[in-house]
């Protein structure tokens, strides 16, 4: 007795042999050779009836009568809802059309649903059993179809089976037929850098590629391009062995060799990643908010006295005073009096939070970018205990080690561009925060005093920008005006520290 | 989620002829547009809200969609919405808020459906009426409802707080918050983000498409009240179209004295017919009628009344354009 072997093997092989059930010769049966069984001992009634048995349990619509360049009639399969017989809408085939696998066939109607029918084999259609606008049931033929003897496994599977692998040429269905879930962007991600998406392990939900998978990809594959030199040998024309060509009066020209382009530099392509991607996210949601600008000048002669003295006492206790501790504490003071620039609105701006910590970031140039950590309850911290707050932030941000806990929380910002280079900004606002302040660099200008005299001031432009959809220009302004006055007389702060 | 300026569309299988009012459409510039999935003729405006739940095959469900769009909308505002047979929203169980439809492919599907909540109620009832007479098709036909709009009910219910509603329920089903990365508007008509739009948009803007994908129907009128040599009779125009194209006029004109007439007219729709059915097309044809039945021919201007008369009732048969 030979052994036949169950299972999917059994049921991938057997499709490669065609078995007649008029004429009693089975072809390949090499295959069942090579699965180690004994063939030819076997009654052979009794394997093929075993086969019928077996391929019956296996699939439920596959037709032990398929044999090649047979006439199949193709039935309508169950299309669900319960539905038992459709419209037909359109034929897209006519008899004498070779159909592929997958080709659409023709459009049916069920109540709601427009359906697409679509050909289960390769081959010509011969028959069609039903008109445009007629009436066809589930379960009975819709036309007929010649196949072509294929030996492809896998060409004869239902459609409709759940464990079928779909569409082979599809590139997003993965290894075991999986969809790769992505978004549109991600697939042209991916398209763009010749990246097929099955290949990408997705970390998203339920194997969600992700932006951040196909660029680690990216940066796998790509080496730098190497920089191959285009030398060009002049070509000669073939000149034919038999006839002497006549002289043609061509002046000699030199052949040109080109060398490698010299000193000139090579384009680099650098996926964003890290901050520079979190900055092209955040970018982008901030520029939504419609912005409107306030700036104005702040005369700091006397914050720049004060700082010199007091710069002196911070240092013997150990820390470095620079002027930000002040602009943080006066932008706190001020916030006290207009809270809406502390405040928080919601992705469609229909809920604004007011905020009681006064997290006030501050922005900071750091190898890796742009990042604003922030000065937590800034309302409850002395100028001093700011400045130290300032230091750790600094020397954190130096070195790459900023944590999450400094990151997150900001209600209102502080740039300090002026410590690079600049006068006037246009800062731009980070959601979901409403305002931010933009300092430009400290210059000596000659300006008229109250005597009417010219006179050295230290000058600062600020460039404020705010979230015009809650905040107004007065409030802005007011702000402003508070902000400076603490600043223009430090003394003001006295009369304000709790 | 979606909205779009004002239009009529209609199902994949319907003659937009019979369950639209085309002529006023056109006088009102409103767009008419057919879609891929079955299902009855809408009227949209910006007060309708769409929806297009797009998934494989395997997971169609329609009802499970709706059913999310319920709850999402139910759990926000006290308004008694239901989900009826048809797979129509109703509320208050008597007025129709939203009609469904969907269209299955091989490997994907999606199933859409309408939401009212501000849209002009004058304007969907004019629009979905249509003038067409005597027509008899294969053709779809809608099922005409009382409307009702969500905001009359509610009036909190815009497109924005509709849109923000449905999402944020539709994401929490799914375990998610809203992120920049799963709420965002995008462009539909991207032929980067979606290869293969530009063609799909153009072909959906075609005549064939919109007009010509109509199931073949035919139109039969009689027309009387006419007196020749004082004898009443009545007009018969018969007209077949296919593929939106006019195969066939005939008429059947039931008085002996006109027989002649009967034959020559019928000859000339015969040789002028095959075209397509659009205004420009139906004027010309006029004008070619008008100039081989007028009054210089002679010994035939006692019929040329009668032929005008006739004319009239072919081209008030074709009034639906």
């Amino acid at each position: 007795m030979a052994t036949i072997m169950l299972g999917r093997a059994l049921q991938r092989s057997f499709k490669q042999i065609n078995v007649t059930t008029h004429c009693r010769t089975l072809k390949k049966i090499a295959v069942l050779k090579h699965l180690g069984c004994c063939y030819k001992s076997y009654p052979f009634a009794q394997y093929e009836s075993n086969l019928t048995a077996l391929v019956a349990t296996q699939s439920r619509t596959f037709q032990t009568s398929t044999v090649f360049n047979k006439v199949i009639p193709y039935k309508l399969s169950d299309i669900g809802e319960g539905i038992r017989e459709v419209v037909i809408l359109e034929w897209y085939v006519k008899p004498g059309d070779k159909v592929a696998q997958f080709d659409s066939i023709c459009e049916v109607k069920s109540d709601k649903a427009s359906v697409t029918i679509t050909s289960r084999y390769d081959g010509t259609i011969t028959k069609l059993h039903h008109d445009a606008d007629e009436i066809a049931l589930v379960g009975q033929p819709l036309l007929d179809i010649d196949t072509e003897d294929s030996d492809e496994p896998g060409k004869d599977e239902d459609v409709i089976e759940p464990e079928s692998s779909g569409d082979l040429t599809n590139k997003n269905v993965g290894i075991g037929g999986v969809k790769r879930l992505a978004t549109p962007a991600v697939r042209r991600l991916a398209t763009e850098n010749n990246l097929n998406l099955a290949d990408i392990v997705g970390t998203g939900k339920d194997g969600r590629v992700l932006k951040e998978d196909v660029l680690r990809l990216i940066e796998c594959v790509s080496a730098p391009p190497p920089a191959a030199p285009a030398s060009q040998t002049p070509t000669m024309p073939p000149s034919p062995p038999h006839s002497p060509t006549p002289q043609t009066l061509k002046p000699v020209v030199p052949s040109v060799r080109q060398t490698p382009p010299a000193s000139v530099g090579q384009d680099r392509t650098v996926p964003l990643k890290g901050v520079s991607k979190a900055m092209v996210k955040a970018m982008t949601e901030a520029l939504k908010i419609p912005h409107f600008g306030y700036g104005d000048e702040v005369n700091m002669n006397r914050l720049v006295e004060l700082r010199k003295r007091l710069k002196v006492v911070a240092e013997e206790r150990g820390l470095k005073l620079s002027y930000m501790p002040f602009f943080i504490k006066a932008a706190s003071l001020a916030l006290a009096q207009y809270p809406v620039l502390n405040s928080s609105v919601d992705a469609n701006c229909e809920n604004l939070t007011y905020k009681a910590a006064h997290n006030i970031g501050v922005a900071m140039d750091t190898p890796e970018g742009l990042v604003v950590p922030s000065v937590k309850n800034v309302q409850s911290l002395s100028v001093m205990e700011i400045a130290a707050e300032l230091n750790r932030l600094q020397s954190l941000g130096l070195a790459g080690k900023l944590g999450q806990a400094d990151l997150s929380g900001v209600t209102f910002s502080l740039s300090n561009i002026g410590n690079i280079g600049g006068t006037y900004t246009k800062p731009v606002v980070m959601p979901p925060n409403v305002a931010i302040g933009g300092l430009g660099r400290i210059q000596v200008v000659p300006r008229f005093n109250e005597e009417g005299e010219i006179s050295r001031v230290h000058i600062m432009n600020v460039s404020w920008s705010a979230d015009h959809r809650v905040v107004d220009g007065a409030t802005m302004a007011r702000f402003s005006n508070l902000w400076k006055q603490y600043l223009e007389d430090p003394l003001t702060f006295v009369l304000d520290l709790k | 989620m979606w909205k779009n300026k004002p239009a009529i569309v209609s199902g994949r299988h319907q003659n937009p002829w019979l369950e639209a009012n085309i002529p006023l459409a056109a006088s009102l510039d409103l767009d008419i547009a057919r879609r891929s999935s079955g299902g009855g003729t809408v009227y949209h405006d910006e007060g309708n809200l769409n929806l297009s739940f797009l998934k494989s095959r395997d997971s169609y469900n329609r009802k499970e969609n709706l059913d999310l769009v319920v709850e999402a909308i139910t759990n926000r505002w006290d308004i008694d919405l239901t989900v009826n047979d048809r797979d129509d929203i109703m509320l208050n169980k008597l007025y129709k808020v939203s009609g469904t439809a969907a269209k299955l492919g091989r490997l994907q599907s999606y199933h859409h459906f309408t939401l009212l909540h501000c849209v002009n109620q004058d304007l969907l009832q004019r629009c979905l009426t249509s003038p067409m007479q005597g027509a008899s098709s294969k053709a779809t036909k809608s099922f005409p409802a009382t409307v009702m709009n969500l905001s009359e009910q509610e009036p909190d219910i815009t497109f924005e707080s509709l849109i923000n509603t449905i999402g944020r329920h539709f994401l929490a089903e799914v375990g998610q918050k809203i992120t920049p990365d799963n709420f965002h508007y995008l462009n539909p008509l991207c032929e980067e983000d979606f290869p293969g739009v530009t063609d799909i948009a153009y072909k959906l803007q075609t005549w064939e498409w919109r007009f010509g994908k109509s199931p073949d129907f035919s139109i039969h009128r009689n027309f009387t009240g006419q007196t020749f040599k004082s004898r009443p009779y009545s007009v018969q125009v018969n007209v077949a179209v296919r593929k939106g194209a006019l195969t066939s006029i005939e008429i059947g004109v039931d008085n002996p004295d006109l027989e002649l007439l009967d034959c020559l007219i019928n000859q000339f729709c015969k040789d002028h017919s095959g075209f397509l059915l659009m205004h420009d097309n139906v004027k010309d044809f006029e004008s070619k009628f008008l100039y081989c039945f007028s009054e210089s021919e002679d010994g035939q201007s006692e019929y040329v009344t009668e032929a005008q008369w006739i004319l009239k009732c072919i081209v008030s048969s074709l009034d639906f354009l």
